[in-house]
């Protein structure tokens, strides 16, 4: 159940317009964020999964939907209310980072946003 | 260079020397202990990454060079983000390789508070040299053509200003700005231990081997045994290194850390270390970020107050992360202007101190506590570094706070920042040191003046743990001079 938690911040950072986030993106992401999260001490990594766990019983019952299956709108407004909660906010920053690095290993920035050219 | 994997070792191992470590401090141990005709065996936690395995993918790099794959938390108000390397080489594969001298002001400090004889200027001088020389310290050169304009941008804005402004010495052979020093350089230009000391040990019969964990010290009679070491990153293959002198050189946390789990100490926990405050900033013109390297300038008008200012070249994916609680809307716009921005980096040399608990098991867990005068110092900082930035053309500074609040000028600057407390900034640290400070004037010290442990026989600890203070640079060079002088004169005497 965690899992929608850490897949619902994953949507909410990665879904670029220019890029769009495919299914197989957040999978390919969220296995990375696990693996990751692999590395955590056992004391670190308790907190993150309650956390986590709780974001989505709280997401449940609040919408009946776990967080990756609510729209962005509704997304966005959990995360950002859930964020005021010291220890949430640093939760989802980890993953949110974690995601965002492997993101951008896996995707470049479109010309039009003005990626300059490596010097000769 | 010849490193030993987990499936070369098949039963108890023995050499006169074991080094805990192949970071800054333990490498250059090895290599003068080997260099000396001793039997010298080094051991790494992490595994050995060749150059030519280092490519461009930043989070699965990330994952496999740092400690707890970069996200160790130092909790307190506000938590801190604490990095450090863990492969064969240390933090020196991941590190700028920024090698700075030690400030006079600092070595006088040590030796009138502290107690340090022969830790001066002059006799470090010729430590300096050799390390300059052995990591082929260059001053990268910063023009319009070499890229690096943000580095150049903050170099004119500080000139503007009156400010003095340097160009950084760092430890690179043919720099080819790949730009990817945070996750290991692919062409082998940074001049990491894991390319230059550790090989020329090796060249000399020293040993290396990894992804071996020191988990006990086994300590009897004030002297040390042996040690026991968990073989392999998976499994649980535990095997004794016996040895005649063990130098601990395991980094600033993980050296008190094994101390304590091992019972040889049952204080000393506690440690210093600088704090990185990180601004994304929008310049007006294009300042084309990823081309040059990492750090090239720094600010240096405020070094004896503690601050530092430098730009940090870097890629798409690190300028995202400074945005990590904001949407995927939210960082698009930011990165919209992508050729404009460039992440500067402000350090500061904080007044309070960290502690490490290690009651928890194999992995210490860290808490910090600000000092009163430390938000002050971090607000002055943000304000000089914003200055600086506005001077140098800047549209638009995102500062280091939750949330990343933009500013478009220093009056602006000024009144969102007046009274913000520690707590609600965003800091990063990668330099930790100190935790057993070597001192000869103060009784309770754990480490006496030749980096030995008062109450073993043959016990020395050669790395950042023995500074004794936090010194308001990056350590690397401080560490290695230091080291290098502690090896000449325990060779001396033995």
């Amino acid at each position: 159940m965690w899992k929608s938690s850490v897949r619902g911040i994953i949507l909410n950072q990665t879904n670029f317009s220019f890029q769009g986030t495919a299914e197989a993106d957040i999978d390919q992401i969220s296995r990375e964020v696990f693996t990751m999260l692999d590395h955590l001490a056992w004391f670190h990594r308790i907190p993150v999964l309650i956390l986590a766990s709780a974001t989505t019983l709280v997401c449940f019952i609040r919408h009946l939907q776990c967080l990756d299956d609510l729209d962005d709108k509704k997304r966005r407004q959990f995360i950002n209310s859930a964020s005021r909660f010291p220890l949430w906010g640093l939760f989802h920053k980890l993953i949110g980072s974690i995601s965002l690095l492997h993101f951008f290993d896996q995707h470049s920035l479109p010309k039009d946003m003005k990626l300059a050219s490596p010097r000769s | 260079m010849q490193v030993h994997g987990p499936e070369d070792i098949t039963g108890e191992i023995r050499c006169d020397y074991l080094v805990i470590g192949s970071g800054a401090g333990a490498s250059v141990a090895g290599l003068e202990l080997a260099r000396a005709g001793r039997n010298v065996i080094l051991i790494e936690e992490g595994r050995h990454h060749p150059t030519e395995s280092f490519g461009s993918d930043i989070g699965k790099q990330t994952a496999e060079l740092y400690r707890n794959g970069g996200t160790t938390p130092i909790l307190g108000k506000p938590s801190i983000a604490f990095a450090e390397g863990r492969s064969v080489g240390g933090t020196t594969v991941i590190n700028g390789g920024l090698i700075w001298r030690t400030p006079p002001w600092v070595l006088d400090e040590w030796q009138q508070e502290y107690g340090l004889q022969g830790f001066g200027q002059d006799n470090l001088e010729r430590h300096f040299r050799a390390v300059e020389k052995n990591l082929n310290v260059v001053q990268t050169e910063v023009n319009q053509n070499s890229g690096n304009l943000d580095s150049v941008k903050l170099h004119e804005g500080a000139k503007q200003l009156g400010w003095k402004s340097v160009v950084v010495p760092r430890a690179v052979r043919d720099c080819k700005s790949s730009n990817l020093c945070p996750t290991g350089c692919p062409t082998g230009a940074k001049q990491s231990m894991a390319i230059t000391y550790l090989p020329q040990a090796i060249g000399h019969g020293a040993q290396l081997y990894s992804e071996c964990k020191a988990l006990k010290i086994e300590y009897a009679g004030n002297k040390v045994t042996g040690v026991l070491v968990r073989v392999g990153h998976s499994g649980n293959r535990i095997i004794r290194f016996k040895c005649d002198h063990l130098i601990l050189g395991a980094g600033a946390i993980q050296s008190p850390h094994l101390l304590r789990r091992s019972k040889i100490i049952s204080r000393g926990s506690a440690f210093q270390f600088h704090l990185n405050l990180k601004f994304v900033v929008e310049f007006s013109d294009p300042v084309e970020s990823e081309n040059g390297t990492i750090f090239t300038t720094q600010m240096q008008e405020f070094l004896r107050d503690g601050m530092l200012l430098t730009a940090a070249n870097i890629k798409p994916a690190y300028i995202a992360l400074s945005f990590a609680t904001r949407t995927a809307k939210g960082i698009e716009s930011v990165l919209s202007r992508y050729d404009h921005l460039a992440i500067c980096t402000a350090m500061v040399r904080p007044k309070g101190m960290g502690r490490i608990n290690s009651s928890l098991g194999e992995q210490p867990f860290l808490w910090s506590r600000l000092d009163k005068t430390d938000a002050q110092l971090i607000r002055k900082a943000c304000l000089r570094s914003i200055r600086v930035f506005f001077a140098a053309r800047a549209r638009k500074v995102y500062l280091p706070l939750a949330g990343n609040p933009c500013v478009t000028s220093f009056s602006q600057a000024e009144q969102l920042l007046t009274g913000t407390p520690a707590k609600d900034f965003e800091l990063v640290s990668v330099h930790v040191m100190s935790s057993l400070p070597m001192a000869t004037l103060d009784r309770r010290n754990l480490v006496d003046g030749t980096g030995k442990l008062t109450d073993c026989k043959n016990l020395h600890v050669m790395d950042a743990s023995i500074l004794p203070s936090n010194i308001g640079e990056s350590p690397q060079g401080t560490i290695m001079a230091f080291v290098h002088e502690l090896v000449e004169r325990y060779l001396e005497q033995n």
